[in-house]
C-alpha cells in the first residue's frame, strides 16, 4: 500500500493544488484507506463550514463613516499638499479679483452700446472665500446660478451685443489667433469626449489658476462675463461664465450672442459640468 | 459627471478621479463597490464590527492615498485584500489581546437552528486560529482566492499559504469534533511545512 497522505497534501488536493501528475496517485490511495479517506472528509467539512459563513453587507451607517473617513483623510495629505491648496487660492482669489472687474467694465460697455434699456449695471461680486458657497449639484442649478449672476444676467438682458461693441472689451485682450485650437473647451457643441481631452490637456499644464483656465477661451473670442466659487457636487469649482460667438470656433467672429457657462474643477481645471444660456 | 457614467469606470479611473478632480461621487462609487469584501474580510479575521469599521476605513484612506503606489502588478481586488490583511494586522498588534472573533449568529435566519449551532461552532474554533491561519483560511474557504492571490495578499510564499490553510483547517476540523486521525507512527509531522 502506498504511504499515508499528510494533512498539508490531502488539503491542497482539496483546492486543485496538487500537480495533475501525483493526483491519480493520491486518488488511489484515497480509495483504499479509509484513515486517509476520513481525514479528507473531515477537511471537507471544516471547508463547508467555512464557505457557509452569511456574507457581511455593509450598512449605510458604515459606508457613510468610511466615506467621511477618505474624504478627511483627503484634507490631511500633509504640509505639501496643504500649502499647493492654500497658494492655489490665494491665486484664484487675486484672478477672480480681475475677473470680476473685467466684468464689471464689459457690462457696462455692453449696456452703454445697447442703448439705455437697462439703468443699474451692477458689476460682478467679488467671489471670496466665503464658507458659504452656493451648492450646485446639476446642470440646471448651474444654469439658473449662472443667470443670477450680474454680468451674465446683464448680458442676456440686453441680447446679444453688436459687433462693433463687442469687439470693445477686448481691446486690451490679445487679438484672436487665426485657428484657435482651443476653445472647443467652451463650445457645447464639441462631443463630450472632445471636452474630456481638452480639459485633460489643461491638467497637464501645471497647477491651474482661473487665468489659465479661461485663457484659451478669452484668446479665441469668447468674453469672460465673470467668475465665482461655488462647490459642484461637493468639489471645490468655478462657475465661469463667458460670452460666446455663434458659428464655428475657427470661423468669422460674430456678435457675442450667447453666454457659455462652465463649471469647472479648482483642482485641476477640467470642466465638470457646461452649459450654454441665450437671450 | 454623473454617478452612471463613473459606475461605468474602472477601480483606477476612480481612484484618479478622487486624487485629481476631487470627486467624491468617485468615492462613493468605489466604496459601493469593494466595501463588503473589505469589511467582510476584516471582519472575519478580528471578530467584531468595530474594529472590522475601523480596519475598512484605514483601507480605503489608503487606496486614495496610496494611488501612486499601486503598481498593476496585481489585480486591484488583490490589492485591496493585502491592504486589507495590514489593517487587520496592524489592529491585532495594537490590541493587548488576541483578536476574538464573536460571530454574530443570526438564529431568527430562515435556516435551521442547526446551520446557528454549525456557525457558533465554527467561530468558537476561529477564535482559537493564529491570526495568519485564520486570515489563510478565511481567504481560501470564504473568499475562494488562489493560493496565489493569497500568497500575494499576505506577502508570503506560496508553500508558506498551503501550510497555513491546511494547519487552520485541521485545527478547525479538531475543534468540531472531526479530529482528522493522526497519520500512523508520527502525528505532528502532519503538521510540518514540509514532507517529502
Amino acid at each position: 500500500m502506498s504511504p499515508h497522505a499528510d494533512t498539508e497534501r490531502l488539503s491542497a488536493y482539496l483546492d486543485g493544488e496538487v500537480p495533475t501528475s501525483e493526483r491519480a496517485g493520491l486518488e488511489e490511495h484515497l480509495a483504499s484507506c479509509p484513515q486517509c479517506s476520513a481525514r479528507k472528509s473531515a477537511l471537507e467539512g471544516v471547508i463547508r463550514s467555512v464557505g457557509g459563513l452569511p456574507p457581511v453587507t455593509t450598512t449605510e451607517a458604515e459606508h457613510l463613516a468610511i466615506r467621511r473617513a477618505v474624504l478627511e483623510g483627503a484634507g490631511a495629505r500633509g504640509p505639501d499638499w496643504a500649502l499647493k491648496r492654500a497658494r492655489a487660492w490665494r491665486i484664484f482669489a487675486a484672478t477672480a479679483a480681475v475677473a470680476a472687474v473685467v466684468a464689471g467694465i464689459l457690462s457696462f460697455v455692453l449696456v452703454k452700446a445697447s442703448g439705455p434699456k437697462v439703468t443699474s449695471t451692477a458689476s460682478a461680486p467679488a467671489p471670496s472665500a466665503s464658507p458659504a458657497l452656493p451648492s450646485l449639484a446639476n446642470d440646471a442649478e448651474v444654469r439658473s446660478y449662472a443667470r443670477t449672476q450680474p454680468g451674465v444676467s446683464t448680458f442676456l438682458g440686453q441680447g446679444h451685443a453688436p459687433a462693433g461693441a463687442a469687439a470693445a472689451p477686448q481691446a486690451p485682450l490679445p487679438a484672436p489667433t487665426a485657428a484657435p485650437p482651443a476653445f472647443a473647451q467652451v463650445n457645447p457643441s464639441a462631443p463630450k469626449s472632445d471636452r474630456a481631452n481638452a480639459s485633460g490637456a489643461a491638467t497637464q499644464a501645471g497647477p491651474p489658476t482661473l487665468g489659465s483656465c479661461t485663457r484659451d477661451a478669452v484668446l479665441s473670442g469668447g468674453a469672460l462675463l465673470g467668475a465665482t466659487p461655488v462647490t459642484y457636487q461637493a468639489t471645490p469649482a468655478w462657475v465661469i461664465a463667458y460670452g460666446a460667438p455663434s458659428g464655428s470656433p475657427g470661423g468669422s467672429a460674430g456678435t457675442l450672442d450667447r453666454v457659455v457657462v462652465e463649471v469647472r474643477s479648482q483642482s485641476s481645471c477640467s470642466v465638470l459640468d457646461q452649459a450654454t444660456l441665450v437671450p | 459627471m454623473w454617478i452612471a457614467d463613473l459606475e461605468a469606470l474602472g477601480d483606477e479611473e476612480l481612484v484618479r478621479r478622487f486624487v485629481s478632480d476631487g470627486s467624491s461621487d468617485a468615492v462613493d462609487v468605489l466604496l459601493r463597490r469593494h466595501q463588503d469584501r473589505v469589511l467582510g474580510l476584516a471582519y472575519r479575521i478580528l471578530g467584531n464590527r468595530a474594529d472590522a469599521l475601523d480596519a475598512s476605513q484605514e483601507v480605503f484612506v489608503a487606496v486614495f492615498r496610496k494611488a501612486a503606489s499601486f503598481r498593476h502588478q496585481s489585480a486591484f481586488t488583490t490589492w485591496l485584500y493585502r491592504l486589507t490583511v495590514n489593517a487587520c494586522n496592524d489592529h491585532a498588534r495594537r490590541r493587548s489581546r488576541l483578536p476574538q472573533p464573536a460571530e454574530a449568529v443570526d438564529v431568527a435566519s430562515p435556516d435551521a437552528v442547526g446551520r446557528a449551532d454549525d456557525r457558533l461552532a465554527i467561530a468558537g474554533a476561529m477564535r482559537k486560529l493564529p491570526l495568519e491561519q485564520r486570515t489563510a483560511v478565511i481567504m481560501r474557504d470564504l473568499l475562494g482566492l488562489s493560493y496565489d492571490e493569497i500568497a500575494q495578499a499576505t506577502d508570503t510564499a506560496v508553500g508558506t499559504v498551503k501550510s497555513r490553510i491546511s494547519r487552520g483547517r485541521a485545527a478547525l476540523a479538531g475543534g468540531l469534533g472531526e479530529r482528522p486521525e493522526p497519520e500512523p507512527g508520527e502525528a505532528p509531522a502532519r503538521l510540518s511545512p514540509k514532507k517529502p
